[in-house]
């Protein structure tokens, strides 16, 4: 998992963009540790396209020493008539999907991602994680 | 081996590299009849009057025709592509893609959307395509072969106030959905794969309910939509009959399609009314003496009833050809029944042009190629 050193900083903010035509939302969790199951704290879910600024983690409070995990669920609603064609609509997510951290050092920091789509239910998770330190 | 044969074996493998995968396989996967411009130029497509509504990145089409003055015609293949899914798309999001605007600079509320643009289309469903075709087109004594080229998209698109409305309404409840307990659980829990939560999360009861129902909305048919197409084809020549290489066709052409929701009827059925106007220069004409070819000028008008019960339609058309030479008027029955998601077949049933009140058949499939799927075309 990558890590940031986000010190005592606060608040640590994160931005996320992407251009598809799927419908994106982009929710947010803060875990004490790695191996927490659950979280202790969630970010208001919310739509990339129309909230294109910085949101604050942990409502502004300080979150080194915890892990956040950021995850983006897209839902195709234009069908497509084969998986070709559904491919390439992925392909643009993960050619322009950013999610980055303000508020650490270096600022901004960009997150790494995963993508797995899934053509049976037209939908596509992209998955990231951060140890803030 | 004809030309035909070879130019179909180049378009599979076109077809597989852009598949990208490591297994030659291709699969029926069909939701429109054969439509390319470059087979519709030759009238010889189940239906003239076509507004194709999927999208399809890459696909094939083949048509056979049996007409009752010539064999069986089955050397005709072609390739449209959709160069959208290809290119980088900036500034894209899923209002946008659907054609929602805003009168607003700045958009933070789906709320905010109020308008619709009504050319944006023209880019997303612009698409080329080539075929190559064999057949006498009641002209040959011989079967001949044609190369086509064409390309069409969708000048105008309108939507309604209510379907914009439903956008709008079918979008809150999604992202209510999506902010809800149930979701967040599944989604926040790191012990979960992400192929586990996707599905934990997509088979819930209100999930499918609402997908269900938001598709109904985005896969809506517009109120009324505007096709614009051109098309060339060339006739390779036949030195064996004394005929050179030449011009065959060349066609531009708009469809229009008002589309009545008649939910009474079935949740996904309308009805349409369509109408086309299409100038020809044709140069499929032979002299009297058999061995020369010549060009006039045609214009086609004509139109199109169509009732679509989901899977099923039926439909009627009727085109008039006006030209200096006495071709008659198309006047074709058309049949399409979906048999299920990936496979659908078209047929049509009447009188062409030049067919001399001989009733021809038409028939037709097209295919997507992709990977993972069920018919193997390289087997080994």
């Amino acid at each position: 998992m990558d890590h940031l050193n986000v010190g005592n900083n606060a608040p640590i903010k994160l931005r996320v963009s992407v251009q598809t035509e799927a419908m994106a939302v982009t929710s947010g969790f803060i875990y004490h540790s790695e191996t927490d199951e659950m979280p202790y704290s969630r970010m208001e879910p919310f739509d990339p396209s129309l909230k294109t600024g910085w949101k604050s983690l942990d409502k502004g409070n300080e979150v080194g020493g915890k892990v956040f995990r950021v995850i983006t669920f897209f839902t195709f609603f234009n069908s497509f008539p084969n998986e070709e064609t559904f491919n390439l609509a992925v392909a643009q997510i993960k050619g322009s999907y950013i999610a980055e951290i303000s508020g650490g050092n270096p600022s901004p920091f960009p997150i790494s991602f995963t993508t797995e789509a899934f053509f049976t239910t037209q939908t596509c998770m992209v998955e990231s994680g951060l140890k803030l330190l | 081996m004809r030309v035909a044969n070879v130019f179909v074996f180049l378009l599979l493998c076109t077809g597989i590299g852009y598949s990208q995968g490591t297994v030659p396989n291709a699969e029926l996967q069909n939701l429109a009849p054969p439509s390319s411009p470059a087979f519709v130029l030759m009238d010889i497509t189940p239906s003239n009057i076509i507004i194709p509504e999927n999208v399809q990145a890459f696909s094939i089409q083949t048509i056979n025709a049996f007409t009752g003055n010539s064999e069986a015609a089955n050397g005709n293949y072609a390739v449209e592509v959709q160069p959208y899914w290809y290119v980088k798309r900036e500034n894209m999001n899923f209002f946008k893609y659907n054609n929602l605007t805003s009168s607003k600079s700045q958009v933070s509320t789906v709320d905010d959307y109020d308008g619709m643009n009504i050319f944006g289309d023209i880019w997303k469903k612009a698409s080329f395509s080539l075929a190559l075709m064999d057949g006498t087109f009641e002209v040959f004594e011989e079967t001949q072969s044609f190369i086509s080229v064409g390309a069409r998209t969708r000048l105008l698109s309108l939507r309604t106030k209510k379907q914009i409305d439903g956008f709008k309404e079918q979008y809150k409840r999604y992202l209510q959905l999506m902010r809800s307990q149930q979701v967040l659980d599944i989604l926040a829990n790191s012990s979960l794969s992400s192929a586990e939560k996707n599905e934990k999360v997509t088979t819930l009861q209100e999930f499918i309910a609402i997908r269900n129902d938001f598709e109904e909305v985005v896969q809506s048919k517009p109120f009324f939509a505007l096709d614009v197409a051109l098309a060339y084809s060339h006739f390779l020549g036949d030195k064996s009959s004394g005929f050179e290489d030449t011009m065959g066709r060349f066609g531009i052409w708009a469809s229009g399609d008002l589309a009545l929701y008649t939910p009474t009827i079935g949740k996904n059925s309308y009805v349409h009314f369509y109408g086309i106007f299409r100038y020809l220069r044709d140069g499929i004409n032979l002299e009297e003496n058999g061995t020369e070819l010549f060009s006039v000028d045609k214009l086609d008008f004509g139109g199109k009833i169509e009732l679509e019960f989901d899977r099923l339609s039926f439909a009627y058309e009727f085109i008039k050809r006006d030209s200096d030479m006495d071709e008659g008027s198309r006047s074709i029955g058309s049949i399409r029944y979906r048999i299920n998601d990936s496979f659908a077949i078209h047929g049509g049933f009447g009188e062409n042009f030049r067919s001399e009140g001989t009733t021809i058949a038409l028939f037709g499939i097209q295919w997507g190629l992709e990977n993972n799927s069920s018919v193997r075309l390289s087997p080994n």
